[in-house]
């Protein structure tokens, strides 16, 4: 009994990681838009859609005057709770210009809201990315490597943009083997776009 | 001396970090919602050209065919249970426990679900059918099972969400520990038998830990409380619908069952498929049943060993 004990002891203390288990138990689309200045872009918005049982779950746990959506103390709260912690998955965004990866410090302008029955949350990550008429391509995965959420980018409208300070843009959606994550099972998606001064 | 180790394997199991969701903060961090000290640095990763390889993108593609499946029919469940709160009618109560057998089947399909140790564990043994739908709806029922205790520990008991609270507890960690451990001393167990068995030139052929095995298999397989059973069962409670909720439980653990049940028959079908080739030549026969007996136990002792190591 002894000896399974100290067993126990050391498997506890030698393995500190979280193990890895059967998933994804969330499911969330993703949308982007890009915001311009006149040297460039200036930043990636980005909008998250979860599933409606997540959804109902969320609500319960954070809308706390039951009024079915978040007010502004609402989302500051759902903001500590569930999103910052998302700093250590690099708020589940990785961003490659030019094929090389920028690193997310921080975030801007948090909000979460129900639309349509399901929970949104919108983010900005700022970055100055300097524009010419050479094109420029910048690409976006969304993937969480743990595999607790699912992320799949909007095929339908993945990007929002508008050329009206003098910016073309076009864009495509691939699925990049060399990036598979959990155990090289799934293959994240990535939102590619083809930058350049009109 | 035993109250003394048993207290520091608590200790131990308590000081670990652990979260199940990603999304929810375990520390007491926090920050204003606008606020930004934005930075950006290159760093040295670079993007590679990706190498076509048909099986792996096939997978790819089925896995997020499943996963869409997956979000439809929770779709479905929110549905059906926004429709019982206006009216009660018993063929809401119906769609949900159809739809929760389907949800059960399709997310088993995705990665986990032991699958992989279940073929594994039959690969190597003489087994039946039966065996097979044994192993599978015992490993099922008690995931699912563990998952509704808990759940029901979180929400009666600490009255705390279990989707926000469970991975703050470490609950998971010490848990999937211990699942791990045993699956490995089970290969251990399983590899030393069948090698004691060759060396005996033993004509058993049948399960080297007979049906007690089987259970002692599932039982550490199937504890690890399942997550899509947790959040399942927090939806319906939310949704006023508390006491039907362990029975949704149990359909979607019925979906679960047979999947993995079918994975476990399907090993065993091919297994004696495999060994027929060599039925005519005794020797070789023998060869072959114990390389393969060998190959399933070091498997199982690997997966155990990657999951706890991982």
């Amino acid at each position: 009994m002894n000896k399974l004990l100290i067993a126990l002891i050391f498997i506890s203390l030698a393995f500190k990681t979280n193990i890895v288990n059967a998933h994804p138990h969330v499911f969330i689309i993703s949308k982007f838009s890009l915001s311009y200045n006149n040297e460039g872009v200036k930043g990636i918005n980005v909008n998250w859609t979860f599933d409606q049982m997540f959804t109902e779950i969320m609500l319960e746990e954070f809308d706390s005057n039951s009024d079915g959506n978040f007010n502004s103390d609402e989302v500051k709260v759902l903001y500590n709770k569930a999103f910052i912690n998302l700093k250590k998955s690099s708020y589940f965004t990785h961003i490659f210009i030019e094929n090389k990866e920028i690193e997310i410090n921080s975030t801007q302008n948090f909000n979460a809201l129900i639309k349509d029955g399901q929970l949104q949350y919108s983010f900005f990550i700022p970055m100055e990315i300097a524009l010419s008429n050479q094109k420029k391509s910048i690409s976006i995965y969304s993937y969480d490597d743990s595999y607790y959420m699912d992320i799949m980018i909007d095929e339908e409208n993945p990007l929002e943009y508008d050329n009206s300070l003098g910016f073309k843009s076009d864009y495509s959606i691939i699925e990049d083997e060399n990036k598979a994550y959990y155990f090289e099972q799934i293959f994240p998606q990535a939102l590619i776009i083809n930058l350049r001064k009109q | 001396m035993r109250v003394l180790l048993v207290l520091l394997f608590l200790l131990s199991a308590l000081a670990g970090v652990s979260q199940s969701n990603p999304m929810f903060a375990s520390s007491n961090d926090s920050a204003d919602v606008s606020s930004t000290e934005a930075q950006q640095e290159t760093t040295s990763h670079k993007l590679t050209k990706a190498k076509p390889n048909s099986i792996k993108r096939a997978f790819n593609k089925f896995l997020r065919s499943n996963n869409k499946r997956q979000a439809y029919f929770r779709s479905q469940i929110v549905n059906y249970s926004n429709q019982l709160k206006t009216d009660s009618n018993t063929k809401s109560y119906l769609w949900i426990l159809l739809i929760s057998f389907l949800y059960g089947i399709v997310h088993s399909l995705g990665p986990g679900h032991n699958k992989v140790l279940v073929f594994s564990y039959f690969i190597g043994e003489k087994s039946n059918v039966k065996q097979g739908l044994i192993l599978g709806n015992l490993i099922a029922f008690i995931h699912a099972l563990s998952g509704l205790a808990v759940s029901f520990i979180f929400i009666y008991i600490i009255n705390k969400s279990v989707n926000l609270h469970y991975g703050d507890s470490n609950i998971d960690l010490y848990i999937q520990k211990i699942s791990f451990a045993l699956i490995s001393l089970i290969g251990v167990i399983i590899l030393v038998s069948h090698i004691r068995n060759y060396l005996r030139k033993s004509t058993k052929e049948e399960l080297v830990l007979g049906n007690r095995g089987l259970f002692a298999t599932a039982l550490a397989l199937g504890i690890i409380p399942c997550p899509g059973t947790m959040i399942l069962v927090s939806f319906l409670s939310i949704a006023g619908l508390t006491y039907f909720a362990p029975i949704a439980a149990l359909f979607m653990a019925l979906g679960m069952a047979f999947t993995i049940s079918l994975i476990g028959i399907i090993t065993i079908l091919s297994r004696n498929v495999i060994l027929r080739i060599f039925s005519n030549n005794s020797s070789l026969l023998n060869k072959v049943q114990f390389i393969i007996a060998i190959l399933g136990s070091i498997l199982i002792i690997a997966f155990g060993m990657l999951f706890l190591l991982a």
